[in-house]
């Protein structure tokens, strides 16, 4: 409850703050940063949910109804470390109506924290359409480009998803034994038969796979934060991506298990294509800002195809995997930003020899990179190790077309570090300051992510375990009972 | 019923008081009327007449103030307050239309109330000879005329349907008190099914108030005599009008004709006509390069919505119907007061008249976001509270027309996002616009039924229908 209203009043207020909004908003942000670090603090180790919150809402069968679990909780953490690194490099933001701006983003991290709270089926839609809502305003307020005509593409994508997942919401929702209700464990107590779950499943997965997104819905994607502002590409790609492959976790698998046959495959084949035309793309990309766009499609590929197989290597790889991306396509955004904001340009052909002329920042994308190409001891090294594994075991087939991921990113990644930070200073960047000061502690936060999940994978992976074995569980359980 | 004797003699009062003097002068009058009218309502609601609709026990009346008709009246005289309080006319010398306005608001209580077929025809009568006059008030404006001819021609059209239609029924049932018409007409096939009379005339029935809801294919009237009439009367129109009827439709169709045999006989082209509603409002309104045309079809589409609550279980669709007609009252007020603004600026309303409206204007153009949204049915605003209620509630007897629906919310964001774009994203600088103090008032009060009803949508569905013994 107050991980939702406290960003969401600081939003508010930031709004009305004028020049001190930016202090404001990240006063906010970091108050719900404590707030999940206290709650993370006294978490105990198991599958059930803590910190529940229940009071009745639309009416006795839809409650606001919120709690944490090992999964949920690996996301707050995620959200509410992201948002305020977030507003830290943009803290020097000039742009026009920065006020709202910083509201913006504040308020999001309320709806994000309610996507990842939510344990009742319409608390959660309606959060899942209120995060929407910010990014959007600052996608095409803030937007370069065409870039109303992309996010109204990219708002219609999505809301047209949501409607699907509203629709398959309701249909549960009419056959839950009366009195009827929303709440997480009614709806998951509905039995479908297998059409029925073939349905309502396509419904919730059209949701889903458009914010992942899964190939084909992917076309949105690389045009949205391309002409997004950094803040919004941070955004999409850190921490709303991850709603969907939360949901996956937490709301698809085991409201639909009953057609986990025909969806597990259906998701594993769609995610190892886009792992790998993601990456092929990639390779090819000059701007910096699609490249990361490819890349992401192509991680994100693989960590859903990590949850399809439905093992616990898969499931805890995944949920390892979102943290990783986030902090990782954060810091590929901040550092694409850095470079934009003082070479005027993000095309790898134009840009050259910065790693001289700022060294420290260098390091520091150089980590980000290291990590995003799943070095050992860099964060996104246990994660894909965990998630091959699961795809190896699923179909040795998809395993391997899937590790052929490794090879490419290290391609374009470091590809696109040797055109914009090596060689020999070209076209007009004669001046590259190093970093500001939050920039500097920006980059720190997330460098030290990446080591300490890189170090230390275990201590999230052993927060994630029990649920996602409760959670497995109950998705094998059902699908016994059918079979 | 001392609400609507208030506000009958209130409007004669208004009518005399103001010979002479501006319109202005009066308004504060109207206002305070219809706030006294407004208190009535609950205290009408704690010690109200109950009548068993459950078990058809209804006294003989032709009138009954029952939880039912108070909601919808305290709906009804919500919006008709906004439209006057927001469109305070300077010029206009006479409080003629002031006083229209009102006995046209009498006649859409009398259609929250009625429980007799003449009570429900003088209803429509007392609402619609009024707006006749209001639709070509401007009287050299000729749209304006045109709009009155026609909105007067498809009136007068539609009345004679109706009439036909209550015929056909007093020939099929013998009755044209609705608590005996639900006593006479069968509960099943086995019980001898309705007359050929009978159904007839609940066609015939049907397709009058489909004409003053503006449901396809009876609609076409509508954006024309949207777009002449003035602002303040299209959105009398939008709002007072179209909600007024749906209540009138609501409770002869699940009051009178709820049997399940009737339900099953009208409820298929019932049905039929609310899908083709939502697709040709919503496609239509696409096309639109004119924001009063766009929410002329946007009503349309509106109306295709509302027709669900009137397919679906009464007991489960009843508040959604009243949350969805507060929603669309107060978005629709915010909508109109902003597009008349404009008008007044630029002297039309086509979408390019708005560019840079919302840099110039930053409260209004929150406002005419969350009004936008609230039309979209985007979370956390009622619009979406009472999309969801209805789709929710017909779900169960309706799931291809749900799906429709949800289909044509989708198709509607391109449209309400198109104001949006023009409104914030063109680099146009827009007139700024300074809303008097009291239209401000109004402004937030139609801002906090957004939002709050919203948030809390149980402040609303948790009212009680019947009392629980």
């Amino acid at each position: 409850m107050e991980l939702i209203l406290i960003p969401i009043i600081a939003g508010v207020l930031a709004a009305l703050a004028g020049k001190q909004s930016r202090w404001v908003a990240l006063a906010g942000s970091l108050v719900s940063l404590g707030i999940t670090l206290f709650w993370l603090a006294g978490f105990r180790y198991g599958a059930s949910f803590q910190y529940v919150f229940d009071k009745a809402w639309f009416s006795q069968g839809i409650h606001f109804r919120t709690g944490v679990d090992g999964i949920s909780m690996v996301l707050l953490l995620l959200t509410n470390i992201l948002v305020p690194v977030i507003l830290l490099s943009a803290l020097r933001n000039d742009k026009r109506n920065a006020a709202t701006l910083f509201a913006l983003i504040v308020g999001m991290q309320g709806a994000l924290n309610g996507v990842f709270l939510a344990l009742d089926g319409l608390m959660f839609y309606i959060f899942w359409e209120l995060a929407l809502i910010p990014v959007y305003f600052i996608c095409a307020l803030w937007g370069e480009g065409n870039a109303f005509r992309t996010t109204l593409k990219f708002f219609i994508y999505t809301f047209i998803g949501s409607l699907a997942m509203l629709a398959s919401l309701i249909f549960l929702y009419s056959r839950t034994p009366d009195p009827s209700s929303f709440g997480y464990e009614a709806l998951l107590a509905v039995n479908l038969n297998h059409t029925e779950a073939i349905w309502v499943g396509a419904g919730i997965l059209l949701a889903f796979a458009v914010k992942i997104p899964m190939l084909p819905l992917h076309s949105w994607q690389p045009d949205t934060y391309s002409e997004a502002p950094a803040q919004g590409s941070m955004l999409l790609s850190g921490i709303m991506l991850k709603m969907g492959l939360y949901g996956l976790i937490r709301w698809f698998f085991p409201l639909v298990p009953e057609a986990l046959n025909v969806f597990g495959p259906v998701l594993i084949a769609s995610g190892v294509i886009g792992v790998l035309y993601g990456a092929l793309i990639a390779i090819r990309q000059n701007d910096m800002k699609r490249l990361v766009a490819f890349s992401s499609l192509s991680h994100v590929g693989l960590i859903a195809a990590g949850i399809a197989t439905v093992s616990v290597e898969g499931m805890q790889g995944a949920v390892l995997q979102m943290f990783t991306h986030g902090v990782n396509v954060v810091g590929l955004f901040l550092a694409i930003e850095v470079i934009q904001s003082r070479a005027m340009t993000r095309n790898l052909d134009a840009l050259g020899g910065i790693a001289k002329q700022a060294p420290v920042f260098a390091v520091f994308f150089l980590l980000l990179v290291l990590g995003t190409t799943a070095v050992p001891f860099t964060n996104g090294f246990p994660g894909e190790l965990l998630l091959l594994k699961a795809t190896f075991g699923y179909k040795a087939v998809w395993g391997i077309l899937a590790g052929i991921t490794i090879i490419l990113c290290a391609v374009y990644m470091l590809r696109m570090y040797q055109f914009s930070m090596l060689g020999k200073p070209s076209g007009g960047i004669y001046l590259f300051p190093d970093l500001r000061w939050n920039e500097w502690m920006a980059f720190g936060i997330l460098a030290l992510l990446v080591l300490w999940t890189g170090l230390f994978p275990q201590y999230l992976l052993d927060l994630c375990g029990p649920a996602i074995q409760k959670t497995m569980k109950g998705i094998l359980d059902s699908t016994g009972v059918v079979s | 019923m001392r609400s609507l004797l208030l506000i009958f003699l209130g409007a004669i009062a208004i009518l005399f008081a103001g010979l002479g003097k501006k319109e202005i002068r009066m308004l504060p009058w109207a206002i305070a009327l219809l706030l006294g009218a407004l208190v009535f309502i609950p205290m009408d609601w704690i010690a109200n007449e109950q009548p068993d609709w459950v078990n058809h026990i209804v006294p003989y009346f032709m009138m009954v103030f029952d939880r039912s008709a108070l909601a919808f009246m305290a709906v009804i005289i919500i919006a008709a307050m906004l439209v006057l309080g927001l469109f305070g006319q300077r010029e206009i010398t006479g409080s003629d239309q002031l006083g229209l306005i009102l006995f046209s608001l009498c006649g859409a209580l009398i259609l929250c109330s009625f429980t007799h077929m003449v009570m429900l025809f003088l209803g429509i009568e007392a609402l619609s000879i009024p707006l006749f006059v209001l639709a070509g008030s401007r009287k050299k404006d000729l749209r304006s005329n045109e709009a009155a001819i026609k909105y007067f021609l498809m009136g007068a059209f539609s009345t004679a349907i109706f009439l036909m239609g209550c015929a056909f029924v007093y020939g099929g049932t013998g009755t044209l008190d609705l608590s005996v018409m639900q006593r006479v007409i069968p509960g099943s096939a086995a019980m001898g099914g309705m007359t050929g009379l009978a159904k007839t005339g609940v066609v015939l029935l049907m397709t009058g108030l489909c004409f003053k809801i503006a449901a396809v294919p009876f609609h076409f009237w509508s954006p024309d005599v949207y777009e002449g009439s003035p602002n303040r009367t299209t959105l009398f129109m939008a709002t007072v009008v179209k909600i007024a009827s749906f209540s009138a439709f609501f409770r002869l169709f699940n009051f009178a004709f709820s049997s399940p045999l009737a339900h099953g006989n009208w409820s298929f082209v019932l049905a039929i006509l609310a899908a083709a509603t939502i697709l040709v409002g919503n496609i239509g309104a696409l096309a639109q390069r004119n924001l009063k045309r766009t929410m002329a079809y946007s009503s349309i589409a509106h109306a295709g919505y509302m027709l669900l609550a009137i397919l679906a279980n009464p007991l489960e669709s009843f508040w959604a119907l009243i949350v969805y007609s507060l929603a669309y009252a107060g978005s629709s007020a915010v909508v109109f007061y902003i597009l008349n603004k404009v008008q007044e600026k630029k002297g039309n309303t086509e979408f390019e008249s708005f560019n840079g409206f919302g840099r110039a204007n930053r409260w209004l153009g929150i406002l005419l976001i969350l009004a936008l949204f609230s039309m979209a049915g985007i979370p956390v605003t009622a619009g979406f509270a009472g999309k969801f209620l209805l789709f929710s509630a017909a779900f169960t007897g309706f799931k291809w027309l749900v799906i429709v629906a949800l289909l044509g919310s989708a198709i509607s964001i391109a449209y309400y996002f198109r104001v949006f774009r023009h409104a914030f994203l063109t680099e146009a600088d827009g007139d700024i616009i300074k809303p008097e103090w009291q239209d401000s008032v109004f402004l937030a009060i139609a801002a906090t039924v957004l939002l709050l009803i919203g948030i809390w949508p149980a402040l609303i569905t948790g009212l009680q229908l019947f009392e629980l013994h």
